[in-house]
This record gives structure tokens, C-alpha cells and sequence, in this order.
């Protein structure tokens, strides 16, 4: 693993399990799959670090875990996006958008 | 997808999450798991060997137990847990010092109890809507003449008001009496009110049956009636097909036209807490009316018009009053100074207790305060002893919010438990007010634990232990620590340590005083009340109320004939001393007065013709009631209808309208037609106090009841009350007092039947309602205060329990060891005292109105408290360094 790996701004964490539940439910180790995958590879977070955050969603009310059964028939807990976590979703995207075309800007200028 | 926990508040949530604690970790050590299997799964797909596979997956996850702590606290449950903690953890330090926490709960619970049972009261009695709608836009409709202040209306009046006050959105009046209902089972004597037509939509309230009063029926006397509430229920088992039957009420059918809800009672038997059991219309005729505007004996009420202000309803009412003086001179002279004006209906109806229930909440806040005071005191010591508990937690890492929280848990469930005790209090104490039973009062019977006081109470009693308890907690956790823990096992003595705790005995000490000087001063009032000459001798007397129906008493010679022969006969039984008569009870019921014109006295323009209240009696009152002669004879035997007229006057009469000269001989003639006409004074008794006993007896006169004539009626009078002088307990001859009547008439309704001491008993039971909360309370205030002081010195002297041991041992004698720190205290008592004999003085004015031959300033109460509750503070004190310095010095030495 000899990429450099971008710093976890603080919240972005919390924005990308957002978006990858927009597409569908998903268990613990889905999203961390789908995040590496999407952001290639680039953003290789602590696997572990992602349970804190689903657990402080989930008490935030954006998403709910509800336990199912996996293909295996293995007992697995399935996070979901909320109305408020869709809410939440649209809001720091938004916010998101500003700040890394804000920061492009910057960048750009010098 | 989502369950219903997505619907949920956070902290719905969170509580929900704490409930399945168990199955949250669960689900979480299973997650990573699966999380890790399948990442190594994936890892081994990809090529790497198990153990690789393995690592690889750890290595990339991070360590496991960290992320499943700040899960944990992701969780939001970390909180919750934690309080719930503290409070398991309060328990068990609360349970440790069992001694020092029952006395806090039961400190803090008597004070609560005080104030939540009479919160209660006020409540129920002043906070509660008046039973009618929208009772602000009531008013009652009140006239000045005379030295009346709220005088009533006349039926001439009634009709120009009823035409002239057209800007109100309704108007009505009515008056009071009582009817006999015969039919099925006994007659019954009921409580009437007689409505004008407007009267029940002034009040705002529809019948739960039937109709109201037409304008028809008020005006041609209709034979309808509505029923009260508790009359239909009573006695017609609530039938719904009872309007449209008819009923015999004083020998007469009326049809019922309609129920009164249960919430409606008239404003008058709110104040006397009696109710009107039956509705009939008022049935003036304006033509039998005119030329009279004399009569004052209607009850105005009237309902504002759409956005009049209480300023416009009395000017409206003013301006109508205004002209009739001008339209006629001849009934209003100028000396009456007539004046209608409005008052709104609650004050009406509340006017009179409103002070008496705040003093008493007043003070019962000022017990709470001081237990409060006394709470705060208490904790203060228990954290002194347990400053190194704290220092080593605190050096061992914990938070110092973390300390503080624990402290307020402790509050918490302290304050928890303080609030039970203080309902149970409450509820006993509201028990025991009702049972002391102070008339009027209007709805104090509905006052106990209902679902607002309960709020008020544990509300207070959280608000109570937050604040009493914060003080404590924050002086222990700003401790310097090293110190603290320094001093580990060295009890040192310091002087500031003590001084927020003196502070407080000297607050509570000053509360002290205050109420115990309300306490003083209300009990001295009662005293003087009680020792007031009332002119009777109400020791051994019973009273019984009776009234000869018209309809088989026609002349007035069946009904003098009747109560002749009923009070000889009831003087003639064994144990009957003497027996009478007399219209109106004293110190149960009010008066009205008649004018009359003494012969050869000119009244001078403009001034009052003289009056007098007037009584009627048969010859035997004066003895059964205990009257004293000053002066010539009672009524007797010989004042027979036909003879001259004969009346005795009070010594107030005598005074006011004979001053210096002799009355006895005078001759007078009765106002308004009133007979026998024309009478000679021919005694004077002493001024009996019919109103109340704080109210100065007014000029009074006794007609006998053979000769006197209605003015109205020219009937004789036919309600009357028997009064029975007894040899021994007059309630024992209730039995006999009952046969008597009925042997003369079977079908005489029997009513109040009493002794006079219950009557006279009842007529003070408001201040003496009052004195007895205030003794209660001072006593409460005085044992806190004495457990404050006595909590400080004790926790002054076990400080330096190790210092007295020295001097002991060195041969110092205990009087030697103790003095300073008495010496001390008594600084601490001396200040309180003063500052609270200060509030005293400013708190008493505010009362004063309340009291009754008593000053605010009352030098013996103002003395003695002060006296007494130093003397008890310092007791207090005492004990508590006597019980220290009696410790042998070789043990007190060696256990530290």
C-alpha cells in the first residue's frame, strides 16, 4: 500500500456513509467496501473508525441499523438512510461543494 | 425500511438503546466480527495466505477495543449510564449516612409539605376559575347609602337597572330564602334563591336540563322552578324526564322547568359555602313597587357588553344611581350619600380570604426557605467530613463536573424522597385544616392533592434541592486539593471554614423570628378575640332553627300562639334551664335594621333618622341566651298583641340616640309601618356581638315577637330559633328538642341544630384557623432553626476534638473548653435575631389588618420570641459541645 492516503477531514466521514446509503442499505463492512471503491482506492480509511461514526448517526436519527440476515444466513446489521439523514445528506453536500470550490479557488489563485 | 425508532426523539432513542444495553454490545462485537471475516475473505480471495489474510484484516480495522469504546460513547447513552451511576452510588452514600439523610428529607419534606398543603388551599380557593364563564366580565352591582358599603338593590331599582343598563351584555338580580318541599318522605327545608330572568345568563351558565326563566315567567310569578344540581341527585336519583313534572314547594306546584349544572353555585353560597337547593323567579311586579325605593334586599349581577372595560361598567352604573338622586330627593337624601358602583365578582367572592391565604403561603414559603437554609447547612457538614473522600478522587483523575454531578445526584434523591414525605404532609396537613372547618372560605372543601399541586410540590422540591445542594457541592470541589489531602487524617480549625455555615444558622434564626412573631402576634389577637365580651353566655345552650309554613298558620296568632306554647313546653323539660326564641341567631347569620322616629326628637335636615337592628324574642331569650340587663325590664310575659308596645334597646342604642339622658320611658315609632307602631323603651341590654366578635356591636333593639308586625307583610315573624339554656350537655337534648316540636307539628322541617359554642366556635374558626398554622409553623421553624445550630457547633467541636483533648489532658475543665465556642455561637444567634426582628417589624405591618386588638409592634410578642429562640438556639449549642468535650481524651487522642 504505497499511495498516499488523504487525511480524514473531520465530518467527511460522516458525509461519505451518508451518500453511500443514499443508494441502498448496506452492513458495516459494505460501506466501508463501497467507500474504498469509490474514492479508488484513495481514501483508504481505519476500517475501525467506521463504527463510531454509524453508531453516532444512528443516534443522530440520519440513519437506522436494523438487524437482518445475511445470503450466509449469518445475523447482520443493515444501515439505512433516514428522511433526516436525506436531509442531512442534501445539507452537507451543499456545504461540502462550497468548501472544496472554495478551497479549489484558493489553490487556483496562487 | 426504517422502524419506529427513526420517529423517535434522541432521547427517546438513546433510552431505548440503554434498556437493550446488553443487546446493543452484543451487536456490536458481532458487527466487527463479521466486519473482519469478511475482510479477511476477501483478502484470502485475493490471493494472501489465512494468516496474512488475517493480520492484514486487523491491521487495516485499527484496534478493536479502542473503536468499540468510542462507539460506546457514540452511542449517546454514555450519559444516561452514567446518571444512572451516580444515582445508584447516591443511594448507597445516602444509605451509608442514614442518620444525617433522614434528617435532611425530613427537614426538607416538613417545609415542603407546609408549603405544597397550603399551596393547596390557595389553589383550590383562589387560583381555580369562579364556576362560571368568562367570570371576568361578571361584576356585582353594589350600593353605598349610609354606613353601608354594599348595600343592596330595591325592586324599584332592579327595574330601572334592568331597563337602563342596556350597554351590558345582561343583567339580573336575586335574593335568598328558604322554601319547605313536601311530597314523597320527609319535608324538606330547602335553601331558595329567587332569580330575575336575566340573572342566570349573566352568570353565563345553561341549565345541563331544560331552560331558564323567560322573561314571562320572571314578570307574572310563573310556577316553574329549576333544580340545583344536588337536590335533583338527592332526591330524584337524577332523572332526565324530570323537567316537566311538578313538585310541591311551600304548599304550592311548580313545574321544573330545568337542572343546574353541579359546577354552579350563586356567589353568595360560594362565600357561605351553603348551596341553593332550588331556582324560582323572582316575580316582582314593577306596579306593586312604585313609590318604594326603600327596600334593599336584591343581589345585582351583571355581564360587561362586548369590550366595556370594569372603568365603563362603573361609570354606566354610576350615571344611573346619579339620576335617580336627582329624580328623587325625597329617597335619597343627601346625608345617605348614595352611590351604586360595580365590583368585579371575584373580588366578591374572594375578597375576604385573599390575605388570609397569602400570609399563610407566605409563611409556609418562609418555613420552606428556612428548611431550605437548614438543607444546605446539613450538607455543608457532611461534605466537611468528607473533603478528603473528594481530594483523593480527585487526585486519582476524576473530573471535578464529574464530582459535582455525583453531589447533585445525591440532591436529586434526596429532594425525591423530601418531595414524598412533603405529600404525604401535605395531604395529612389539608386533612387536618378541613377539619378545623374555617366557613367561609368559599371552596376550600375541594382543596387537597390534585394534579397541579403535586407538579408545584415535587417541582419545588427539585428546584429546592438543585439549589440547596449546588451551594455544598461547589465549595467542595474548589478545594485546594493538596491542602485537603494534607490535612488527611488531621482535623484543623479552621475559623472560615464555618463561616458560610454560620451565615446560614443566622438566616434561619432571622426566618425563625419572623415566624415566630406571626405566630406570636396571631395567637395574642386570637386571645383578645376570644376574650371579647360578646354580651352572651353561650356555655350549655342549644339552638335549633324552625319556621311555621303559611299555608297552615294563616293568622298571626296560630304562629305566636304556636312558638308561646312550643318554648313554654320546651322550658318545661327535664334539664332545660330556660328556653326562647329569637329571628336571628347571633354570630350566625346578619341583621337588617329598621328606622324609626323617637317622639319629641326633631332629626335635623339632612341627617339619618335613627335605626337599629332589629331582633324579635319571646320572654324566655334573655335567660336561655344569657343576656345581662343593664337597666329596667326584659320583654315578658304581659307584651301581648293589644298591649302597648314595648321594646328593649342595646346600650349602643341608648348611647347614640339618648346620650346622657335616661331612655327607659322614651317612646318611638317603627319605620315603614312596621307594628305594633308606636313602643316604650322599658330596658337596656348589654350590646351583644351578632356580626362576629372583631365587629363592634351596632345600635341593636328586641321587639317582642307577640307584638311585632312586618312592615311589608304586617305578618308575624315566621322563621325563628329555638335557644335552650341546659342544666348539663346541651346536645343531649337534641332528642327531646326534636319530640317536643313534633308532638306540636309533625310536619315541621327541623334545621341547625347546634350549641351555641359550635356557633360561636364557628364564628372565629378563620383566625383561629390561622393562629393554628402559625403555631405549627413556628414550632417548625424553631426545631430547625435549634438543628442548625446544633449541627455547627457539633461539626465545630468534633474539628477540634483533638485540640480539646490537649487542653483537657493539660488540665483545662470542659466549662473552660466550651465557653469560646459558645461565645462564638452566641454572635452567630445574636445576629440572626436582630436581623429577623428587623423583617419583623416591616412583615408585621403588612399583617396588621389581619389582627385583631394586637398592634404589629406588640411589645411582649416582639420580646419574648426573640428571647425564646435564642434561648433555644443556645441550648442547642450547648448539647452539641457538651456531647464532644465529654470524650475521654485518651480515645478522642488516639483516634486520629
Amino acid at each position: 500500500m504505497g499511495k498516499r492516503k488523504a487525511d480524514l477531514l473531520q465530518g467527511t466521514l460522516d458525509l461519505m456513509i451518508l451518500k453511500t446509503l443514499r443508494q441502498g442499505s448496506l452492513h458495516g463492512w459494505g460501506i466501508s467496501k463501497r467507500i474504498r471503491e469509490t474514492s479508488r482506492g484513495v481514501l483508504e480509511i481505519r476500517q475501525g473508525s467506521l463504527y463510531p461514526a454509524l453508531y453516532r448517526l444512528e443516534d443522530r436519527g440520519w440513519i437506522a441499523g436494523e438487524e437482518g440476515l445475511s445470503p450466509e444466513g449469518r445475523k447482520v446489521k443493515q444501515y439505512s438512510l433516514t428522511r433526516s439523514g436525506r436531509k442531512q445528506l442534501a445539507e452537507e453536500r451543499a456545504t461540502w461543494s462550497a468548501f472544496s470550490a472554495a478551497v479549489n479557488h484558493v489553490l487556483e489563485a496562487t | 425500511m426504517t422502524g419506529p425508532v427513526e420517529y423517535m426523539s434522541k432521547w427517546g432513542r438513546r433510552l431505548l438503546r440503554l434498556a437493550g444495553r446488553g443487546d446493543v454490545e452484543r451487536q456490536m462485537t458481532e458487527e466487527v466480527r463479521l466486519h473482519l471475516e469478511m475482510e479477511e475473505k476477501e483478502l484470502i480471495a485475493r490471493g494472501l495466505s489465512p494468516e496474512e489474510a488475517r493480520r492484514q484484516a486487523y491491521l487495516t480495522f485499527g484496534g478493536v477495543e479502542r473503536y468499540k469504546e468510542q462507539s460506546r460513547e457514540a452511542f449517546g447513552t454514555r450519559a444516561l449510564e452514567d446518571f444512572g451511576k451516580d444515582l445508584r452510588f447516591a443511594v448507597r452514600t445516602l444509605w451509608r449516612r442514614r442518620l444525617s439523610s433522614s434528617l435532611l428529607v425530613a427537614t426538607l419534606g416538613l417545609g415542603l409539605g407546609a408549603t405544597v398543603g397550603i399551596y393547596g388551599f390557595v389553589h383550590a380557593v383562589l387560583l381555580r376559575p369562579l364556576p362560571y364563564a368568562d367570570a371576568e366580565g361578571i361584576v356585582r352591582i353594589v350600593q353605598r347609602y349610609g354606613d353601608n358599603e354594599d348595600g343592596h338593590i330595591s325592586p324599584s331599582e332592579h327595574f330601572d337597572y334592568e331597563r337602563q343598563l342596556e350597554d351590558f351584555s345582561a343583567y339580573g338580580s336575586y335574593t335568598f330564602g328558604t322554601v319547605t318541599l313536601a311530597g314523597d318522605g320527609d319535608p324538606l327545608r330547602l335553601q331558595a334563591a329567587w332569580l330575575s330572568h336575566g340573572a342566570i345568563p349573566a352568570f353565563g351558565v345553561s341549565p345541563v336540563l331544560g331552560r331558564t326563566f323567560s322573561q314571562e315567567e320572571d314578570l307574572g310569578d310563573a310556577h316553574v322552578a329549576i333544580l340545583g344540581n344536588a337536590l335533583w341527585r338527592d332526591r330524584y336519583g337524577e332523572r332526565a324526564d324530570i323537567v316537566g313534572q311538578t313538585v310541591r314547594i311551600a304548599d304550592t306546584t311548580f313545574t321544573v322547568i330545568g337542572v343546574m349544572p353541579a359546577s354552579f353555585v350563586l356567589p353568595e353560597d360560594l362565600v357561605s359555602g351553603s348551596r341553593s337547593d332550588v331556582l324560582l323567579p323572582l316575580g316582582l311586579r314593577p306596579e306593586d313597587w312604585t313609590g318604594n325605593r326603600g327596600s334593599h334586599f336584591l343581589e345585582g349581577v351583571a355581564r360587561l357588553g362586548a369590550a366595556m372595560s370594569q372603568d365603563q361598567a362603573r361609570h354606566t352604573v354610576a350615571t344611573v344611581s346619579a339620576g335617580w338622586t336627582e329624580t328623587f330627593p325625597d329617597d335619597y337624601s343627601a346625608s345617605m350619600g348614595f352611590a351604586a358602583t360595580t365590583r368585579p365578582i371575584a373580588q366578591v367572592v374572594l375578597g375576604d380570604v385573599r390575605q388570609p391565604l397569602w400570609t399563610m403561603l407566605g409563611a409556609a414559603l418562609l418555613v420552606l426557605l428556612l428548611a431550605g437554609a437548614n438543607v444546605a447547612n446539613l450538607l455543608l457538614g457532611t461534605a466537611e467530613s468528607r473533603r478528603q473522600e473528594f481530594a483523593v478522587r480527585l487526585s486519582l483523575g476524576a473530573r471535578r463536573g464529574r464530582i459535582i454531578r455525583q453531589i447533585l445526584a445525591e440532591t436529586l434523591v434526596l429532594a425525591l424522597l423530601a418531595g414524598i414525605l412533603g405529600m404525604v404532609v401535605a395531604a395529612g396537613g389539608t386533612r387536618l385544616l378541613l377539619a378545623l372547618d374555617p366557613p367561609n372560605i368559599p371552596r376550600l372543601d375541594s382543596a387537597g392533592l390534585n394534579f397541579s399541586v403535586v407538579w408545584f410540590g415535587f417541582g419545588l422540591s427539585f428546584v429546592a434541592g438543585i439549589l440547596f445542594g449546588l451551594v455544598p457541592a461547589l465549595s467542595i470541589s474548589a478545594r485546594n486539593l493538596s491542602r485537603d489531602l494534607k490535612n488527611a487524617g488531621r482535623a484543623v480549625s479552621g475559623g472560615g471554614r464555618h463561616r458560610v455555615r454560620r451565615l446560614l444558622v443566622a438566616a434561619e434564626l432571622a426566618i425563625g423570628v419572623l415566624v415566630l412573631v406571626g405566630a406570636g402576634l396571631f395567637t395574642r389577637s386570637f386571645q383578645r378575640l376570644m376574650d371579647t365580651d360578646t354580651g352572651l353566655d353561650a356555655d350549655q345552650v342549644l339552638t335549633a332553627r324552625i319556621s311555621t309554613p303559611d299555608s297552615r298558620y294563616l293568622e298571626d296568632d296560630e304562629i305566636t300562639g304556636f312558638y308561646r306554647e312550643l318554648t313554654e313546653r320546651l322550658a318545661g323539660l327535664p334539664g332545660v334551664v330556660a328556653a326562647g326564641a329569637i329571628k336571628n341567631l347571633p354570630l350566625a347569620t346578619g341583621l337588617g335594621d329598621l328606622n324609626f322616629r323617637i317622639e319629641g326628637h326633631v332629626v335635623p335636615e339632612g341627617q339619618p333618622s335613627p335605626r337599629a337592628d332589629w331582633q324579635t324574642v319571646t320572654p324566655g331569650y334573655k335567660e336561655a341566651m344569657g343576656l345581662t340587663l343593664v337597666r329596667g325590664r326584659w320583654i315578658g310575659a304581659e307584651d301581648v298583641a293589644g298591649a302597648s308596645g314595648a321594646v328593649v334597646i342595646g346600650e349602643t342604642t341608648a348611647a347614640t340616640y339618648w346620650p346622657g339622658g335616661d331612655p327607659i320611658g322614651a317612646r318611638f315609632v317603627l319605620g315603614g309601618g312596621a307594628g305594633p307602631g308606636t313602643v316604650t323603651v322599658v330596658g337596656i341590654v348589654r350590646d351583644v356581638t351578632h356580626e362576629g366578635l372583631d365587629i363592634q356591636a351596632k345600635t341593636q333593639m328586641y321587639l317582642p315577637h307577640e307584638q311585632f308586625r312586618g312592615w311589608n307583610d304586617g305578618e308575624a315573624v315566621r322563621g325563628m330559633n329555638l335557644v335552650l339554656r341546659t342544666e348539663s350537655d346541651p346536645l343531649a337534648l337534641v332528642g327531646q328538642l326534636r319530640n317536643t316540636i313534633r308532638e306540636m307539628d309533625s310536619q315541621l322541617p327541623i334545621s341547625d341544630i347546634e350549641s351555641m359554642e359550635e356557633v360561636l366556635s364557628r364564628s372565629v374558626s378563620q383566625p383561629r384557623t390561622l393562629m393554628t398554622l402559625l403555631v405549627l409553623f413556628s414550632l417548625l421553624s424553631a426545631t430547625l432553626a435549634a438543628i442548625g445550630v446544633y449541627g455547627v457547633v457539633a461539626n465545630v467541636v468534633s474539628s477540634r476534638t483533638r485540640e480539646f483533648a490537649i487542653r483537657k489532658a493539660l488540665g483545662a475543665q470542659a466549662r473552660q473548653v466550651i465557653a469560646p465556642v459558645l461565645q462564638r455561637e452566641l454572635k452567630t444567634v445574636a445576629l440572626g435575631i436582630a436581623v429577623g426582628l428587623l423583617g419583623a417589624l416591616v412583615v408585621a405591618r403588612t399583617v396588621a389588618s389581619l389582627l385583631h386588638g394586637v398592634p404589629a409592634n406588640d411589645l411582649l410578642t416582639l420580646v419574648s420570641v426573640p428571647l425564646g429562640l435564642a434561648a433555644v438556639a443556645l441550648l442547642a449549642a450547648f448539647v452539641a459541645a457538651q456531647r464532644a468535650v465529654r470524650i475521654d481524651p485518651n480515645i478522642a487522642l488516639r483516634s486520629e
